[in-house]
């Protein structure tokens, strides 16, 4: 593990990924004592460019609210939906992958089938169906990414378990008198991490999209700014206010660069390495 | 009110400057294909049986009404019917048709096709009409150009003509009568008497309207054909003008913080008239099942918690007034400003919330709710992110709860299932249309845009039902300022401000807005210059 | 029988699962949506009580979700794919109509991303580290974290809006009245910032995938082999390394075939494409069940058939394919 660390650390790509990482959510968790300007509080001074006025460095949207509190409010959104998403597509398909990889037979057939069924359907489609239903919220956001995302680390763990099982240490687990829960969490879970860190990365970053491009078609959870509803908002006055749209726009792009080079980064540093020449 | 400025000043200026200039302008042009946005396609286009703005975009320029909103003293012109008259009991209107009318098809309009739209298609399935027409018991055709409409009740005539322009559209009998009328192919092929002749829809690209040379209005209609170009987004719309791409938008169809930009853009002009006749409101709606909100202290303080001024300015940039009562200005018969008002006062506000017996709590708030914010319009919602921070201030929590059309129809007019809700009614040239519905109880569960709210007031009941009888045209006006006085006392639901459309058009498209329901009315006098 | 059959004639055998799976989670999802299509129809019109009634025992709605669904299940064993609500036309009809718009805009966006994401993914993985490399991977990094949607609204801005090269809307010059190739070329010039919008992200990610490929495969003890016996390096890249970067390259496409479809929700209603995605969002809004389990399906079908050429290509590609996560 600490050979694969210090090959992440060797990357400078992976640790400007990390740092600014890190950076966007020192932003977000600290935005209520760094700017503590309300981020939905309307004023009569709308649509205020930036760089004018001290009280709003970032200018104002159509309803006069802070772009800058705005914008940190609209990263707490979007981390927070990338990681509650992730750990559920990764708890859920993990779950199901590791019971299906263990049981094999009918349980295995029907997991494999409804994993194909949801990635035989656009994701996409189907988290914007899932949120119409459900109503706008961050927990049925939340929710619609996992359930269009899940089939992936099912499938990657589930073959983890087809892989390891015959694995010497394993065997030696079962023969040790461990229950499969226990050989699924002790033995097997380790092991699958190399894969299933770069593949958590991925998901962050679709999710991150996704949760922009929800808000984006008006389903976002309307209690929170989120940066894909300030470009909807920004896009109506893409001519005369142009930074409504492109300050958001540009904190996607950084955020979900960040996590992509952190996610390379990842499977660069935990590929399964052949003897060094 | 906030006529385009250059437009205005363009067409003042012009007659000083160049007065052979001025004329040749002012004489219409026949040619050319208007190009205009459209952003939905109705699932049945037949005005007869569906009363609706959006079906009146495409369709009003092919089945036309009895008779249109004008701006006139009189408030109406004719179409189809050239007078119209009420007898003294109220229980008939007699109708002198426009001869020598011929429908598409080539067959003549007569009152038989009358007397057919308004027993079997109006009276039986128009969504409005149902309601409007539930009287109406027998329409007589003494001559092919009379058609008298019987009513088992007295109905004012008053009300019957205000009610002519949205709900009279009148295809022909031919084509309907032995057929099921809602699964007939003519509800999207449309045959009527209009300008313009309906040609094709290809679905989710456009419709396609040609020019009806056999108009009765001869020499009209100027233009050549008019094109619907589907486009659901907003954004694109935009862009589309710009590009040159369409030549009008109606309906606000074009995100309103673009419309000063647009406005300045040249060629390209904002108009704020021809929606009148369809002024909207931003309402707030409450469920009085509510322990806290039934309380009218609670309610007027919510009123008072409300920055009109702001709400127009900003959310409506100026393009909206604030309102008094559920009656708009622009209706001269009926409204009154003589009501009790609310001005915006947040320490009135929290003095009423005191008095209810809700005060502050330690973590400051008195009571939380769910708000729920109509989808229909942009300002809707904006209106929902508004009220939530303006409810704070006085300290009621608001949870924003948004819905899709159908979740937001069956949570607020089926369910109740809401505590405050953002509104925007229509008003349709009489309160007795749809707006007193608003505030009539009584009414079973799933209606829509109608009093859901759980508000009961007998006297408010009584005044409703005697001016929907009341035939003297004074004394519906009476109990009709009764009506808007006793609305804005209880106060089940919050008027905030009364709006209406924009169109934005290329200079080049002349005769916008010549009348005050001019988006859903026939076009025949639009043209194009060169 | 080769590898790539096998797992061909596996991925048919447990169609009808996946597909019984798809139609019956579909239906039962809008069943799940608050207020019904006749709310949401006559969200759009008001009406009296008696008016929303009728509609519902006209549309049918007043039956248990059980009897219309197996009302649903007996037309669809027929061939019938039932009667859209919303439109009131057969959901055959208006699938038909829009399906090969989305195909067209999928297979132009699916090319467009292949070839500009290959070439990026061969300039990169050639020589992995390099300057090249180096600059191209950044580019390709941030396009890949773009959103589409902002990628859209900042073309049309630029070439519609601006520069007016391009239309910022629609399929076709409305109208016009062109024919044969004319209308041909008219149709590209408004598909191109679609096509554009959609594959550039796509070009983002097949490029990185190639790249990721290709720095394995530098890797590998064969490419090294290759390397020792002196091989021009040009034809190292090509045949050997590249070749075998293919296989993932390929794996990803077949994924994305159904990711397409949903990209194109979000394109289609920024460039008003009358295409699939668009009508299963309007499908999903008027609670119009026959018409998105129609739509659903049928992309189901189409990605299904995407993945049987994939694992037919597969054995052709390398023939030691592994079928162990399948296989047991």
């Amino acid at each position: 593990m600490s050979e694969a660390v210090f090959r992440f650390a060797r990357e400078p790509a992976a640790c400007a990924g990390l740092v600014l990482l890190f950076l966007l959510l020192a932003l977000a968790l600290s935005a209520p004592l760094l700017w503590p300007l309300d981020p939905e509080a309307p004023s009569p001074a709308i649509l205020l460019p930036p760089f004018v006025e001290a009280a709003h460095p970032l200018g104002t949207d159509r309803l006069g609210r802070d772009l800058l509190a705005r914008l940190l409010a609209g990263a707490r959104t979007s981390l927070l939906v990338a990681a509650a998403a992730t750990a559920a597509a990764l708890l859920a398909g993990g779950a199901i992958g590791l019971l299906a990889g263990f049981s094999g037979g009918f349980v295995d057939e029907l997991a494999m089938r409804l994993a194909e069924a949801f990635q035989v359907v656009p994701g996409f489609l189907l988290a914007l169906a899932l949120v119409s239903v459900a109503g706008p919220g961050l927990g049925s956001t939340v929710a619609a990414i996992a359930a269009a995302s899940w089939p992936a680390p099912a499938r990657l763990l589930r073959a983890e378990v087809l892989k390891l099982r015959r694995a010497d240490f394993v065997l030696a687990a079962i023969a040790a008198g461990l229950s499969r829960p226990e050989v699924a969490l002790k033995e097997v879970l380790p092991n699958a991490l190399p894969p299933v860190l770069p593949l958590a990365a991925l998901l962050a970053a679709a999710a991150i999209l996704v949760e922009a491009a929800l808000a984006f078609l008006g389903l976002g959870d309307p209690n929170r700014p989120s940066w894909g509803a300030m470009i909807a908002e920004g896009r109506a006055v893409l001519v005369s206010a142009p930074w409504l749209a492109l300050l958001p726009g540009a904190a996607l792009v950084l955020s979900v660069l960040a996590v992509n080079l952190v996610g390379e980064g990842l499977a660069e540093a935990l590929a399964p390495r052949r003897a060094a020449a | 009110m906030k006529l385009d400025r250059r437009a205005f000043l363009a067409s003042a200026l012009v007659p000083l400057l160049s007065p052979g200039a001025s004329l040749g302008a002012a004489t219409p042009r026949r040619g050319g294909v208007l190009v205009v946005a459209a952003d939905t396609e109705p699932r049945n286009l037949n005005p007869a049986l569906v009363a609706s703005n959006g079906v009146f975009f495409v369709a009003s320029k092919v089945v036309e009404p009895l008779a249109e909103m004008a701006y006139t003293d009189a408030g109406l012109e004719p179409r189809l019917a050239l007078s119209w008259e009420g007898s003294r009991d109220g229980r008939s209107v007699t109708f002198r048709l426009r001869p020598g009318v011929r429908f598409h098809d080539g067959t003549p309009f007569t009152s038989a096709d009358v007397a057919y739209c308004a027993l079997e298609l109006w009276k039986k399935h128009q969504n409005l009409g149902r309601a409007f027409f539930k009287d109406l018991e027998a329409v007589d055709t003494p001559d092919p150009h009379t058609a008298v409409l019987r009513f088992s009740e007295p109905t004012p005539a008053q009300l019957v003509a205000n009610a002519l322009p949205p709900l009279t559209a009148v295809v022909p009998r031919r084509l309907f009568e032995g057929t099921d009328p809602l699964a007939n192919p003519h509800n999207q092929k449309l045959v009527g008497t209009g300008p313009f002749r309906f040609v094709e829809h290809k679905p989710g690209q456009y419709y396609r309207l040609e020019r009806n040379p056999d108009y009765w209005g001869a020499p009209l209609p100027w233009l050549d054909g008019i094109v619907y170009r589907v486009l659901p987004d907003r954004g694109a719309i935009a862009a589309a003008l710009e590009s040159g791409e369409i030549h009008l938008a109606a309906f606000s169809a074009v995100p309103l913080a673009d419309m000063k930009r647009l406005a300045s853009v040249p060629g390209i002009a904002v108009i704020a008239e021809g929606y009148e006749g369809i002024t909207y409101q931003i309402t707030v709606e409450i469920n009085h099942r509510r322990k806290e909100l039934a309380d009218v202290r609670v309610r007027r303080a919510i009123a008072h918690a409300i920055d009109r001024d702001f709400v127009v300015r900003t959310i409506f940039l100026g393009w909206a007034k604030p309102a008094t009562g559920p009656v708009p200005r622009f209706d001269k018969a009926f409204y009154t400003d003589d009501v009790p008002s609310y001005p915006f006062d947040p320490a009135r506000a929290e003095a009423l919330l005191d008095a209810a017996g809700y005060p502050r709590k330690a973590d400051g708030v008195r009571f939380a709710v769910e708000l729920m914010p109509a989808p229909w319009f942009e300002q809707t919602r904006q209106m929902g992110e508004y009220l939530r921070q303006a409810l704070r201030t006085i300290g009621i929590e608001a949870r924003l709860v948004l819905k899709d059309p159908a979740g937001h129809q069956k949570a607020v007019y089926t369910d109740h299932a809401f505590d405050l809700a953002i509104g925007s009614p229509v008003y349709r040239n009489d309160p007795a249309i749809s707006t007193t519905i608003l505030y009539e109880s009584g009414l079973p569960a799933g209606v829509p845009f109608s009093n859901q709210y759980g508000y009961a007031n007998p006297e408010m009941d009584r005044v409703i039902r005697a001016a929907a009888r009341a035939l003297d045209p004074e004394e519906r006006a009476a109990l009709y300022r009764r009506f808007q006085r006793l609305a804005m006392e209880d106060l089940p639901i919050v008027p905030v401000c009364e709006f209406t459309f924009l169109t934005v058009a290329r200079t080049s498209v002349r005769n916008v807005a010549s009348n005050p329901r001019w988006a859903v009315s026939n076009w025949a006098d639009c043209w194009l210059e060169a | 029988m080769s590898p790539g059959l096998a797992l061909a004639r596996r991925r048919l055998a447990q169609a009808p699962a996946v597909l019984a799976i798809v139609i019956t989670g579909g239906f039962l999802l809008l069943e799940a949506a608050p207020g019904d299509a006749v709310d949401a129809y006559v969200a759009s019109l008001g009406g009296d009580a008696g008016f929303v009634r009728e509609l519902r025992e006209r549309w049918g709605l007043d039956r248990s979700v059980w009897t219309r669904f197996l009302l649903y299940l007996a037309g669809l064993v027929t061939g019938d794919l039932g009667v859209s609500l919303a439109f009131d036309r057969p959901v055959a009809e208006l699938v038909l109509e829009r399906l090969p718009i989305t195909l067209a805009l999928a297979a132009a966006a699916t090319s467009l991303a292949l070839l500009l994401g290959a070439g990026l993914g061969l300039l990169c993985g050639s020589r992995p580290g390099g300057l090249a490399d180096r600059l191209a991977s950044a580019f390709v990094l941030a396009l890949n974290a773009t959103p589409s949607f902002w990628l859209g609204i900042v073309l049309v801005l630029v070439f519609a809006v601006r520069l007016r090269w391009l239309p910022s809307a629609g399929i076709e010059t409305i109208g016009a009245g062109y024919a044969g190739v004319a209308r041909l070329l008219d149709v590209a010039r408004h598909m191109v910032l679609p096509v554009l919008t959609l594959g550039l992200v796509y070009a983002a990610l097949y490029a990185r995938v190639l790249r990721a490929g290709m720095v394995e495969a530098w890797r590998s003890d064969f490419v090294r082999a290759a390397r020792a016996k002196g091989l021009p390096r040009k034809r190292l890249v090509l045949a050997h390394v590249a070749r075998n970067a293919l296989v993932p390259l390929l794996t990803v496409l077949g994924l994305h075939g159904a990711a397409m479809v949903g990209g194109s929700v979000v394109v289609e209603s920024l460039f008003a494409v009358p295409g699939l995605g668009r009508l299963a969002f309007e499908a999903v809004i008027a609670r119009d069940h026959a018409l998105l389990v129609g739509i659903v399906l049928v992309c189901a079908l189409l990605v299904i058939l995407l993945n049987l050429v994939v694992d037919l290509l597969y054995g052709r590609l390398d023939p030691r394919i592994e079928l162990a996560s399948e296989r047991r």
